[in-house]
């Protein structure tokens, strides 16, 4: 399995600036994490691979197959589980794979119901799989979502902001599922929670402004920030002036004062300690320094 | 396939999706809850003794109707809502991902909807069998599905494709759910509600207004043009359903779904064009064919006509070779003074005539130019000849050629596509329905262009029908020889009848029916009945004899109150298929039914009869005997009135009755005035002769005097005929009003007949039987049935006109009945020439008020007490009048026909020995609607005076009648509003003061009324008027005569108290009124005192609780003589028995 996107550009009108600029990317096997703020053209990006956009220009091609040609090929080779995912309510769990089963080409109706009795056992809903989605918590329906998209044994996964909205345990349940179904195809995560990919993906792109900015494995990432990551406990006036020299990543409040991490290139002041740079705050110091233009 | 089977699970799980909906179950209940409604209601009605329709299609028809109705409506919300829920339920983007093209999208979608309707459907149509299956079960009538499945297949089920296609097309055009959905149910009501019935039946995308009630007869009849539109709706709906994948963006899909989808949704919408411009190319063609035809007919009016005398005619029915083949010979006579060279004749235009040959069998030349048959004879046929032609002809009946002009009510309603004449008459192989002016014989002249229609040929005939075995013919004539009049050979069967009694036209019915016969006062009677029809006549079989005596009676009482015997040895009555009357309507067609010796009946008359049911009514409440046979035979009479002797108002009126036959079949009616022999005359026969038999028959059979003339009550029946009842107005076309203005707009004469038919024709009624009433009261009514009977022998098979009528009642020549009038003035005695003149020929229509009535009680000389009843009634209107004045006692009642004056009064003296208890007015020919009644009080003490009967104009001093009355409608009512409500609510036509009309109104007053709620005094009801004389007034509040009604039953939420304040004299007198305790008609306020000029007022005040009814106040000069309660509650007229109304 590989994904290969060459050149890759999206413009939603003519003149505009482009979502996606250029774009040159190669999948394989395994899960790829796609970071980025807001606007980065993630988005555009998973509706381009999920078939539900034209490119502007540039190729995408999944095992060979061009995507803008060759969609319903594409298409029932691909599952996605889009970030704002719903079921019919009046349904059971049962009935919209049933449903979902039977849209993805899965006819003969003995295994396709033997692979919907698979797919609730992998996200843990064969107790509730007569009950209406309706009355699913949100966990349950993402676990649903992620059912549906592994339905078919597509051989690319696309799951989108896979854990927004789920609670701690969910979100660590759902992040062993993907690493799971990782083993033999590849998947394609687009988030802005850092801890989704840093747990799961071997490599991860950083998106911004439509380019990459980064492609590799996280550890390339977290090296960018060797040496760049202090704590230090400061009081208000200490935060303000913090704020402005360095990007802070986290802040905890210690009795009166403010417990800091912080990333940046400035001169650590008296009393920071460095400490390791983690994949959240090499990303920040990342996307912070790109915007800065002071990037390595 | 599997591109299929994409789309198929797309459909299923729509549907699942619908059905598991709360809209979807609210339908569903509504739709399971109709037939089950309507199948009780149905019952509850038949059970209470309505005319529900059990048979048939009826019963499928209404829950289908309704139910189809709301199913089109429903669908606007329903079907537009599809891509809304998958974005509401955040599943689009799971679907857009799947291999899925558009098309497997949208039309998978689309047949989820459709399957999820159709489920309900079918569940309607279940149980509507089951209800309508258990129903007639229990009436032991057989039960038939093929009505039910064809409202299903026909009504239900293209209504939905298209509907639900449209609202997928609106959907995808607009991208807005709302926007989809109104525009649908705009576009469902327009067609529903305004367009159904418009452009042919175009628009009617349900066929919720074609002609579908099933015949047990006949099946849907000629469904070809339904089907038509059927299949174009069907096809538009896939054109649209193309248009709506086109428009739907989301999903890209492969070129084979989007050129093949594009492929089809062309191809449909070419069909649709196709088969509607075969459509209007059809009607364009029939239209041309129709005028084409009428030209014919035109061109050819001039010529003389020959008379075509005796028939000799040889039919085969349904052969190999055509539906009809006939051999007729013809015997041809000229009553013209000049020799005529060509005989013309109309000939269907279907009919392809073979050979014309003459008598001595040399072939002749003919030219068939649509319908219209001309025949060039070898040698002209001079005046006072015969000869003998022989026509063959064969083919089918061409429903284009005959009926060619049509009025305009009547061709927004029966031309177009749905409106196809395919009812008015075939030839199948299981049954056969010619009516005479089908053309399926040679018919002498032509039907159209003459400018005064001229007198039909009377003729004699010999019918020989070969026509398949199992059919039953009927047709004019009896059976040749009871023995062999029939004869079977295989699979044909023989039937011969000879027509000895010539006949102005010939009918020709067959069918599988079974007959029954009998011969009853002297006459052969036979019903043709389907036999699914058979409860009908089962029922009485254990009640033969007795219906079979009082068919004898009633046909002897008819003969004797009209004077005209049966003309026919044979009368048959024969159904024929539901809805076919729907094409024979208007007065001039009213006999397209009927035909010398033949009454059709449709086969819903006798069947609804539910007569089992009105006879378990009795048993139930008989008290100790009960004479089975007895009832049965009331319910048979009963039944036979209301089948075949109704007042026209009433259920079918003269279309199908005998007295129609006594009098149109003998004679032809020719002239200026011909419509009133023609149409007035069976109306007069049917309401008045037909109600004094009725009365007859069902007060036990025992036959008053002539001289009572019980029904003759002004022109009563006939009015209410023309009243504001929605049904009469139906039948008549003509309200009450506007045949009053029309009357006094144009003389009878002036009128144009084609202008407005429908006016025309109540016009004709309005004074045709108040002549003929006015005639009868004035000769008495021994003369003028001897009259009629004289009349009706001389002129038989003769053309007659109004005056030869006259002539033989003599008007000139007749004198008031009752006492001599030497003891009288000369002027209310009645000179019957001016009254029929004046009232022919005037515009003016007599308008009648009792100003006087009271008794004095005196002595004959012979020491027994007489009562002298003075009566002093007055014309206010400028036309001659003729009243007929009857004082009522306990056990006797004289009577008077009196003449007044325009703008006069007469006052009128009648002497009866019996206490009278009131005096009554009948009007002839009024504005008054109904008769005047006015209560009498008899003195204790004898009078010492000569008791004499007179009639004396009352001389303008001596009439001391000051009244003034003012409607809702006159100068002098007000209603003061105020301003912002009148902006508001525009509608409202002073304030909020409604107008509202009557049903059963009489007289001025309660024409027309206003109507409010209670509210806060702000808005009073005034009637003003100014006292021309001194003295006291009687003011008097006229009070609805339903409203008595609704006040005392409570309905309708009427105030239950009113207030009226009476200014006199720089006083305000305020009267309450409890209106449970008011009069229908005048309630007396109080006695006040006016000056002379004076500017006075009465007001109604809307402070009240309930609504509040206002319609006229009257002040009259107080006269200690007079006693007035002149007009009697309608109700109390209508709740009154058959056999007496007083």
């Amino acid at each position: 399995m590989r994904i290969e996107i060459n050149d890759l550009t999206k413009r939603y009108s003519r003149g505009a600036v482009p979502a996606l600029d250029g774009l040159n990317l190669s999948i394989d096997r395994g899960t790829f994490g796609l970071l980025g703020p807001n606007g980065a053209g993630k988005t555009t990006l998973i509706r381009i691979l999920s078939t539900q956009l034209s490119p502007t220009a540039g190729t995408v091609t999944i095992d060979g197959l061009d995507l803008s040609r060759q969609r319903a090929e594409v298409r029932s080779r691909l599952g996605y589980l889009p970030q704002a995912f719903g079921a019919y309510p009046s349904l059971t769990a049962f009935e919209f794979l049933d449903y979902v089963g039977r849209l993805a080409g899965m006819h003969k109706r003995r295994a396709r119901h033997e692979r919907i009795e698979e797919a609730l056992e992998d996200v843990g809903l064969t107790k509730v799989r007569d009950r209406r989605s309706g009355t699913f918590s949100g966990g349950m329906l993402r676990r649903l979502g992620i059912a549906q998209a592994v339905l078919a044994n597509p051989d690319f996964l696309i799951v989108d902001e896979p854990t927004v909205g789920l609670d701690p345990e969910e979100r660590l349940r759902f992040r062993a599922l993907l690493s799971r179904l990782s083993r033999d195809r590849a998947i394609l995560i687009s988030t802005h929670i850092v801890g989704d990919v840093s747990s799961t993906c071997e490599e991860i792109g950083v998106l911004d402004r439509g380019k990459l900015r980064y492609l590799g494995a996280p550890e390339g990432l977290v090296s960018v920030a060797d040496g760049k990551a202090w704590e230090v406990t400061v009081d208000d006036a200490g935060f303000i002036e913090m704020s402005e020299r360095f990007h802070v990543v986290g802040v905890v409040p210690d009795g009166d004062a403010l417990a800091l991490r912080m990333v940046g290139d400035a001169e650590p002041p008296a009393g920071a300690s460095p400490v390791a740079p983690n994949l959240e705050d090499a990303y920040v110091y990342f996307i912070e320094s790109e915007i800065d233009g002071t990037a390595a | 396939m599997s591109g299929l089977r994409g789309l198929l699970s797309v459909a299923r799980y729509e549907r699942t999706l619908l059905m598991r909906t709360t809209r979807y179950r609210v339908l569903g209940a509504a739709g399971i809850g109709i037939p089950i409604f309507i199948g009780v209601i149905l019952a509850i009605a038949e059970a209470r003794g309505g005319e529900a329709g059990t048979m048939f299609g009826v019963g499928a028809f209404v829950p289908f109707y309704v139910y189809s109705f709301l199913q089109t409506v429903v669908i606007a919300f329903i079907a537009g809502d599809f891509r809304a829920a998958d974005e509401r339920a955040q599943v689009y983007e799971v679907i857009a991902v799947r291999p899925l093209s558009t098309t497997q999208l949208v039309v998978g979608k689309y047949l989820g909807i459709l399957q999820g309707l159709m489920v309900l459907s079918f569940a309607v149509m279940g149980v509507t069998v089951l209800v309508q299956a258990a129903k007639l079960s229990v009436l032991g009538t057989p039960f038939r599905l093929e009505p039910y499945l064809g409202y299903l297949l026909l009504m239900n089920l293209p209504g939905l494709i298209y509907m639900t296609a449209l609202t997928f097309c609106l959907g995808a055009i607009l991208r807005n759910r709302t926007a989809a959905a109104l525009v649908a149910l705009a576009y469902a009501l327009g067609c529903l509600i305004f367009l159904g019935e418009r452009y042919g039946g175009v628009f009617d995308y349900g066929a919720f207004y074609a002609p579908l009630f099933y015949s047990d007869i006949l099946g849907f009849g000629d469904l070809s043009r339904v089907i038509e539109l059927r299949l174009l709706y069907m096809a538009l709906a896939v054109a649209l359903l193309g248009l709506a994948v086109e428009r739907y963006p989301r999903l890209a899909q492969a070129g084979l779904w989007r050129w093949g989808g594009r492929v089809v949704a062309l191809a449909a919408l070419a069909v649709c064009v196709g088969i509607g411009f075969g459509i209007q190319r059809s009607d364009e063609a029939s239209q041309a064919e129709r005028v084409d035809f009428l030209r014919a007919h035109v061109t050819r009016a001039a010529e003389p006509i020959a008379s075509l005398v005796h028939y000799d005619m040889s039919l085969q029915l349904h052969t190999e070779q055509a539906p009809l083949v006939a051999d007729v010979r013809l015997r041809v006579g000229n009553t013209h003074d000049v020799a005529l060279g060509q005989v013309v004749v109309s000939l269907n235009s279907g009919l392809t005539v073979d050979s014309i040959a003459d008598n001595a069998g040399s072939p002749l030349d003919f030219e068939h130019d649509g319908s219209v048959l001309a025949i060039t004879l070898g040698a002209p046929l001079e005046p006072g000849a015969e000869t003998q032609l022989r026509l063959k002809y064969a083919g089918d009946i061409d429903r284009n050629g005959f009926d060619l002009i049509r009025t305009a009510p009547r061709r927004d309603r029966s031309d177009g596509p749905l409106r196809m004449p395919q009812l008015t008459s075939w030839i199948r192989e299981d049954t056969v329905f010619l009516p005479a002016r089908a053309g399926w014989y040679p018919r002498a002249g032509v039907d159209y262009g003459y400018d005064e229609p001229p007198a039909p040929s009377f003729a004699t005939a010999n019918i020989e029908v070969d026509s398949p075995a199992d059919m039953r013919i009927v047709t004019q004539g009896s059976p040749s020889s009871p023995d062999s009049a029939s004869s079977n050979t295989g699979s044909r069967r023989t039937s011969l009848f000879t027509v000895d009694r010539p006949v102005p036209v010939f009918t020709l019915n067959g069918g599988r029916y079974n007959v029954y016969e009998a011969r009853i006062g002297g006459v052969d009677m036979a019903l043709y009945l389907y036999p699914e029809h058979m409860t009908a006549v089962s029922f009485f079989d254990d009640a033969a004899d007795e219906a079979r005596a009082a068919l004898e009676q009633m046909l002897g009482a008819i003969v004797r109150e009209t004077g005209l015997p049966y003309p026919y040895e044979r009368l048959n009555l024969v159904e024929v298929p539901l809805v076919v009357q729907w094409y024979y309507e208007g007065w001039r067609e009213a006999g397209g039914l009927t035909g010398p010796g033949v009454l059709m009946i449709e086969e819903d008359v006798l069947t609804s009869q539910n007569l089992q049911r009105s006879f378990n009514r009795r048993q139930r409440g008989a008290d100790g005997e009960f004479d089975a046979a007895a009832v049965k035979r009331d319910l048979f009479v009963q039944e036979i009135f209301e089948l075949f002797m109704s007042p026209e108002s009433e259920r079918y009126g003269i279309f199908r009755s005998p007295l129609v036959q006594l009098w149109s079949y003998d004679r032809a009616f020719v002239g200026d005035r011909s419509n009133l022999l023609e149409r007035a005359m069976p109306v007069y026969l049917q309401q008045d002769v037909g109600s004094e038999v009725r009365s007859m028959m069902l007060s036990g059979g025992n036959s008053r005097p002539r001289g009572r003339e019980e029904s003759t009550v002004a022109s009563a029946e006939m009015l209410a005929a023309v009243s504001d009842s929605g049904q009469s107005q139906a039948r008549t076309g003509s309200d009450w009003n506007a045949v009053l203005d029309a009357m006094q707009k144009e003389t009878f004469a002036d009128m144009n007949p084609d202008a407005d038919p429908e006016l025309y024709r109540s016009v004709v009624d309005a004074k045709g039987v108040s002549v003929f009433r006015m005639m009868r009261a004035v000769t008495s009514s021994d003369a003028f049935v001897n009259a009629i009977e004289g009349f009706a022998e001389e002129s038989r098979h003769e053309g007659v006109d109004f005056d030869d009528f006259e002539a033989a009642v003599g008007t000139d020549q007749v004198t008031a009945e009752g006492p001599s009038a030497a003891e009288s003035d000369s002027s209310g005695e009645p000179d019957m020439q001016r009254l029929v003149q004046s009232w022919l020929e005037g515009t003016a229509v007599p308008g009648y008020t009792i100003t006087r009535a009271n008794v004095r009680k005196l002595e004959d000389g012979r020491g027994n007490p007489v009562h002298q009843v003075i009566v002093r009634v007055r014309n206010g209107e400028a036309a001659l009048g003729f009243v007929r004045i009857n004082a009522i006692g306990f056990e006797d009642e004289v009577s008077k026909g009196v003449q007044i004056e325009g703008n006069s009064e007469v006052e009128v003296a009648l002497l009866i020995g019996d206490r009278p208890a009131r005096v009554t007015v009948d009007p002839f020919f009024a504005k008054n609607r109904r008769s005047l009644v006015a209560p009498l009080r008899v003195p204790d003490f004898i009078q010492p005076d000569q008791p004499a009967e007179y009639v004396r104009l009352v001389t303008q001093e001596a009439s001391n009648l000051v009244e003034i009355v003012v409607d809702n409608e006159d100068e002098g009512f007000s209603l003061p509003t105020r301003r912002v409500q009148r902006y508001l609510r525009p509608g409202l036509q002073g304030g909020g003061w409604w107008v509202r009309s009557t049903l059963f109104s009489y007289g001025r007053y309660a024409n027309n009324y206003r109507m409010k709620n209670g509210s806060d005094g702000a808005e009073p009801a005034i009637w003003s008027a100014t006292m021309p004389r001194e003295g006291e007034y009687d003011v008097a509040y006229y009070f609805l005569p339903e409203a008595t009604a609704w006040a005392r039953s409570g309905v309708w939420g009427l105030a239950s108290r009113i207030e009226l304040t009476i200014h006199h004299r720089n006083e305000v007198h305020t009267v309450e009124l409890d209106t449970t305790e008011l009069n229908a008609g005048w309630n007396l306020l109080g006695r006040f005192d006016f000056e002379a000029g004076a500017e006075v007022r009465v007001e109604l005040s809307d402070k009240a609780s309930g609504r509040l009814y206002a319609d006229a106040v009257r002040w009259r000069l107080a006269d200690s003589d007079l006693v007035y309660e002149e007009d009697v509650s309608p109700w109390e007229v209508q709740t009154g028995s058959l056999s007496g109304r007083r």
